[in-house]
């Protein structure tokens, strides 16, 4: 007996059943259609292979950096955590210390042992003693390469080891402890332990959207990477949905059937991508030698484990969808496939619903988010970022046969490309769809790049230009150093001043500055000038600076060079002889100055002074600045030299680094997923033309009707990318408040870059073409 | 430029230019493709004006045959002639622009460009050799109404029948007026009806234009078209003479 | 072919004369082989014996074509009783060209040699057929294509043998 129940049951079983059996038809036909399916199959595998690669390496990036800061945190000294006295530990002083070599940036520490049992550094054995030395890897190699020469005096210490990976942040930073003797220790503190809490600093507006948009440009492209690599070949597989309907499968069997042959391409792109992305990922290290400061260790990439779940259900569902939804405008009937012969025209309107409620987003949120990120305006703006950057793909299909809609044939090769365009643009414009919204991302990205790196680039120096900045305890130690900046091979002159802060007993501060009668007497009026004599110049009136920050020295003044000295002993009495000076310009004031010539120093304590010299060089030679750094060295670690932006903001650079990184990167996958698209169409098409090579078409009508079936639409796409790039970037500096600035040479690259991959990706098929248009190709299925 | 070169107009002028000259000859021609042999030393002439049928089972080497002949593939060893010109040492380009101006081709199926017009499918042979478009698309319009398809000029392939569609590929053989026609399995995807109205229409205007063809079948109702058949097994080919 | 149910079917359009009869039957029939005379009348006279037919009248003149004859009523059911019985499909079983190509192999000859001599001679026969065809009225075309189909068939059946002759050797020698 049965119950209703049962029945109901009973049905809804038979009903999955014959589901999972549609679903296996599709998975049998894959598999059954002999080499063209294998190859099908393959091409769509490689396609979402492609973007499943892109997926797992976004979900391994916060661990990626979070590995990273953790060791960077480590290996970084605290003031609230690292001072404390630890019971049996003997405290070691440290002074961090960067170093440049040929744009490379060498990081390290300067460290001084107090006693046996100095705290552990992560990944060093023994911290070096004074004229030795614990290196990176990297940076022992560089300094025993040739090309290492000029960096080779400032690592002379007897290296007494290498500093082992959970010291570094990536295998190939360039990494160091050197021992020393601060015989200067106003950098250097005392440590009881190695160690830090987070510390890096919240992100303004400005790098928060950078990252935001980073990651959509990313990600879009690969959510159309995967639905145009499910919807390759097509029409041959309409032509098999059509044979089995046939023999009598109905209209929904045949999608469902059609939604296996989608599950198992997503199912392949699932496992290419993850071998891709395991290839790759032991790939970094080896490729990414210098990204980031130091490379990619392989074991930081690890996928985020639930992301990757959700990817492997999101993936295949997409792929089923996009199958699906792709059958909605062809009737499959049993003696055929019903491609509507008068395709209905593609509708504007709802393709501008995207654009129209993107930029509507971002347009409200403009006042909102500039007050700050932690407020509610992050969620509209990514949605607005991710809305504006579909409607790419989105849009390029409709303009693209809007375009050629009304061409009609010029040349063979032409008339062919048009043709074919007029006939069927929606395979060609979701070819370039993908190119299309990485280009348009990354002109947005750039163009933020570029107001971002404004703003923490203020100058930029001719290469043999060198700045020079140290800091040094005597007159007379400056006064060689500059001579010996003189000395160096190929200089041409030495401008260089010596300057240093002077503090009263309530902490407010004057600027002093240190040279001869003549050097000073440039730069005021001096009454009866002789070594000794100290005058005070009168800064002009300002309204710009805080007076209460400046004391105005007297005579018989005590103050101090140093901010944290005990204020009971005077580290300097200025002379009681102090005359008044008036400045001959304006332009260089930055405070009360006193300007002193060396012997009046000559009875101070703990002098504090810096040089600040611009060294220009007589010839382009780019080790110039390495020269200069090589002079600086015998003085100890206490200059800096650079040649040009070199010392920019850490987090920044980071920023702009992966963003480059990410830009190419991206580029290159569009490019990639092009040319499997594009060696798709040749296979689908193989039979017209290997006929066409057959009557003797020539290999250059066939090549070029090729290349402009994919130039017109991606010339399309490229305006269109250029104009939702540059509008997202209006838009989100709008958002930040941020005064525009197009950085058209990066657009036009960029462009270019777009415009060239199709002749890349011409080129690339052009074998393919050779081989499936020949005579094979005219054997039939 | 026409075939054959300047150079080769005294070899032309010595074999004599009536309709029984040799205009196509392979000899001893081998092919094959990895492990399989496709042809053992086959090959045969084709004369101006006359229709040859190239028999055989399927895997015979028919195909084969007839794209080495074309110039489509180049055989392993053995030689193939062209008004006493032999293709097989000639250069990519050179045998393109023979198949494109001396050639015509006939395939069982799909051998339109799906995406232009059929008027546009028949001008295009003339167009690539130069021709303008407006004449070249009155001489098209011609030889659509000479198959009697005239009135699917301004359609594409796939709005035509199997018939129709065979009978503009006939046309676009035979509009830039070639002197051989390769005709592989003309009729192969067509009913008896068509097929016979097809191959009427092929057999009847090469006459006309001394055209020599070369058909690939294995339907001896199609075979039954042709002057003299040539039987192809195992890679070899003999020509049948009967006594009486 | 039935010569009595064909001339039976000619006259149910209307009386004829012998000599008409043979005209009509050898017009539209005996392409390849013309009716005798004889045939003709020695059919009739049968044709009259069994009521099929009777003399619809004689006319005065030289020579033995003087009767003119018409279909009986039983004549027109005979004619319907024939068009609605099938022909009795003929399986060829016995065929001389099968026993050329086994004597050829049992004798060690090459019997491709038999098969492509069968099918040259074949193509010839259809090559004719063919040229007929395309001067020919619609009749003429329907003759031939009947004609040409049966070749058609003997022809395959010899691509099919030709394909198998390695098996059929085998079998024959064993």
């Amino acid at each position: 007996m049965t119950y209703p129940g049962d029945r109901s049951r009973r049905t809804l079983l038979s009903t999955l059943g014959r589901w999972f059996g549609d679903l296996a038809i599709g998975v049998r036909l894959v598999f059954g259609g002999g080499r063209g399916s294998v190859v099908r199959l393959a091409l769509t595998a490689v396609g979402v292979g492609l973007g499943v690669m892109v997926l797992l390496g976004a979900t391994s990036v916060p661990h990626m950096f979070q590995a990273r800061a953790d060791r960077d945190d480590a290996r970084s000294v605290s003031a609230t955590i690292g001072t404390k006295p630890v019971h049996g530990v003997d405290p070691v002083w440290v002074a961090a210390r960067t170093e440049w070599f040929q744009h490379k940036i060498i990081e390290g520490s300067l460290v001084q042992l107090t006693g046996p049992n100095p705290p552990h550094a992560p990944g060093v054995a023994r911290l070096p003693r004074p004229g030795e030395a614990v290196l990176s890897p990297a940076l022992a190699n560089l300094v025993n390469s040739p090309e290492g020469e000029l960096l080779r005096p400032r690592f002379s210490q007897h290296v007494i080891g290498t500093i082992a990976d959970d010291g570094l942040l990536g295998p190939n930073e360039l990494y160091f402890y050197v021992g020393t003797d601060f015989s200067y220790q106003d950098h250097a503190t005392k440590f009881y332990k190695f160690g830090d809490t987070s510390h890096g600093r919240t992100l303004t507006g400005l790098e928060w959207l950078l990252i935001a948009l980073g990651a959509a440009t990313f990600l879009v492209p690969v959510a159309v990477f995967v639905t145009t690599s499910t919807r390759f070949a097509a029409s041959t597989r309409d032509r098999r949905l059509a044979a089995l309907r046939l023999i009598g499968a109905d209209g929904k069997q045949v999608r469902r059937i059609a939604a296996g042959e989608a599950f198992v391409g997503a199912l392949a792109g699932l496992v290419v991508g993850a071998a891709m992305f395991l290839v790759v990922r032991s790939l970094v290290p080896r490729v990414a030698f210098s990204v980031l400061g130091g490379g990619i260790p392989a074991g930081d990439i690890r996928p985020d484990w639930p992301l990757v779940g959700l990817i492997a259900v999101v993936v295949p569902l997409l792929a089923i969808g996009v199958s699906i939804l792709s059958l909605r405008r062809t009737v499959i009937e049993p003696l055929g496939v019903v491609r509507n012969a008068k395709q209905s025209r593609r509708r504007l309107l709802w393709r501008l619903a995207p654009v129209i409620a993107g930029a509507g987003l971002l347009t409200v949120q403009a006042d909102k988010f500039s007050r700050g990120i932690d407020g509610s305006g992050q969620r509209p703006v990514i949605v607005g970022i991710v809305l504006l950057l579909t409607s790419v793909p989105v849009l390029v299909p409709w303009l693209v046969e809007r375009v050629v809609w009304r061409m009609r044939g010029g040349a063979p090769s032409w008339q062919l490309a048009i043709r074919r365009l007029q006939l069927d643009s929606g395979s060609s414009a979701r070819l370039v769809g993908g190119v299309a919204v990485a280009l348009a991302g990354v002109i947005a990205l750039q163009t933020l790049l570029t107001v971002a790196q404004s703003r923490s680039a203020p100058y930029r120096d001719t290469p043999t230009t060198t700045s020079v900045v140290s800091w040094y305890n005597s007159v007379a130690q400056s006064e060689r150093l500059i001579s010996a900046l003189w000395r160096v091979p190929g200089v041409a002159d030495v401008d260089a001043e010596v300057t240093g802060v002077i503090e009263n007993e309530g902490h407010k501060y004057a600027l002093t500055k240190v040279g001869s009668c003549a050097q000073l007497e440039v730069l005021a009026e001096l009454d009866r000038c002789a070594d000794g004599a100290v005058y005070y110049a009168r800064r002009p009136a300002s309204p710009h600076t805080q007076d209460d920050h400046y004391f105005v020295p007297a005579a018989g003044q005590h103050v101090w060079f140093d901010r944290d000295a005990d204020r009971h002993t005077a580290q300097w009495t200025i002379p009681a002889d102090l005359r008044v000076a008036g400045l001959k310009s304006a332009q260089d004031s930055r405070g009360e100055t006193l300007l002193v010539t060396p012997a009046a120093l000559s009875n101070a304590v703990n002098v504090s002074l810096q040089v600040n010299a611009t060294v220009h060089g007589r010839t382009d030679d780019p080790g110039f600045v390495e020269r200069v750094r090589n002079a600086l060295f015998p003085f100890g670690w206490n200059s800096d030299a650079s040649d040009s932006n070199s010392g920019s903001d850490s987090t920044s650079l980071l920023i702009s680094r992966v963003l480059n990184l990410g830009s190419i990167i991206t580029l290159l996958i569009a490019a990639a997923n092009l040319t499997v698209a594009a060696l798709e169409q040749i296979r689908e098409r193989r039979r017209t033309l290997a006929i066409l090579m057959a009557t003797g078409v020539r290999r250059a009508v066939l090549a070029s009707s090729l290349l402009w079936q994919v130039a017109l639409p991606i010339a399309v796409a490229v305006v269109v990318a250029v104009a939702a790039g540059l509008g997202l970037a209006t838009l989100l500096l709008r958002v930040t408040e941020t005064p525009l600035a197009f950085d058209w040479a990066t657009v036009a690259e960029f462009s270019a870059a777009g415009l060239t991959s199709v002749l890349v990706v011409t080129t690339l098929t052009l074998p393919s073409l050779w081989r499936t248009s020949g005579a094979e190709g005219l054997r039939s299925e | 430029m026409r075939w054959p070169p300047a150079a080769l107009s005294s070899a032309e002028a010595a074999s004599g230019t009536d309709g029984s000259a040799v205009l196509l000859e392979g000899i001893e021609l081998r092919k094959s493709f990895g492990p399989t042999l496709a042809l053992d030393g086959a090959g045969l002439r084709l004369r101006a004006g006359e229709v040859v049928a190239v028999m055989g089972p399927s895997g015979s080497g028919k195909s084969t045959l007839l794209h080495c002949l074309a110039g489509i593939l180049r055989p392993d060893s053995g030689r193939v002639t062209y008004r006493g010109t032999e293709l097989t040492g000639l250069p990519d380009s050179s045998l393109s622009r023979l198949r494109r101006t001396e050639f015509g081709f006939v395939f069982q199926f799909g051998q339109l460009v799906p995406e232009l017009t059929c008027l546009e499918n028949v001008a295009l042979p003339l167009r690539l050799a130069g021709v303008r478009r407006k004449d070249a698309e009155n001489r098209a319009t011609e030889w659509l109404a000479r198959v009697e398809v005239g009135d699917v000029a301004g359609k594409r392939p796939g709005e035509t029948s199997g018939g129709q569609e065979q009978r503009v590929a006939v046309a676009r053989a035979l509009v830039s007026g070639p002197k051989v026609v390769f005709a592989d399995e003309p009729t192969g995807a067509l009913d008896s009806l068509n097929g016979e109205r097809v191959m009427r229409l092929l057999v009847d205007a090469s006459k006309e234009t001394n055209v020599g063809v070369l058909l690939v079948t294995h339907e001896p109702r199609v075979a039954a078209y042709s002057d003299r058949e040539v039987v192809v097994r195992d890679g070899i080919s003999r020509e049948v003479e009967l006594a009486g | 072919m039935s010569i009595g149910h064909t001339l039976l079917g000619l006259l149910e359009a209307g009386p004829r004369h012998g000599y008409d009869l043979k005209r009509a039957y050898d017009e539209r029939f005996g392409h390849d082989k013309p009716l005798h005379y004889g045939q003709v009348y020695s059919t009739l006279s049968r044709l009259l014996r069994d009521g099929l037919v009777e003399v619809d009248g004689v006319e005065t003149g030289d020579g033995p074509d003087r009767k003119r004859y018409a279909i009986t009523s039983i004549g027109v059911t005979d004619v319907e009783g024939w068009l609605a019985t099938p022909e009795k499909p003929e399986p060829y079983l016995q065929n001389t060209l099968y026993a050329k190509v086994v004597l050829a192999m049992l004798s060690g000859r090459r019997a491709e040699m038999v098969l492509d001599t069968q099918r040259a001679a074949h193509l010839r026969v259809m090559r004719q057929l063919t040229h007929r065809k395309s001067k020919g009225d619609l009749a003429d075309q329907l003759i031939c294509d009947h004609a040409l189909f049966h070749l058609e068939a003997d022809l395959r059946w010899l691509e099919l043998t030709a394909s198998r002759l390695g098996q059929l050797a085998e079998e024959v020698r064993a």
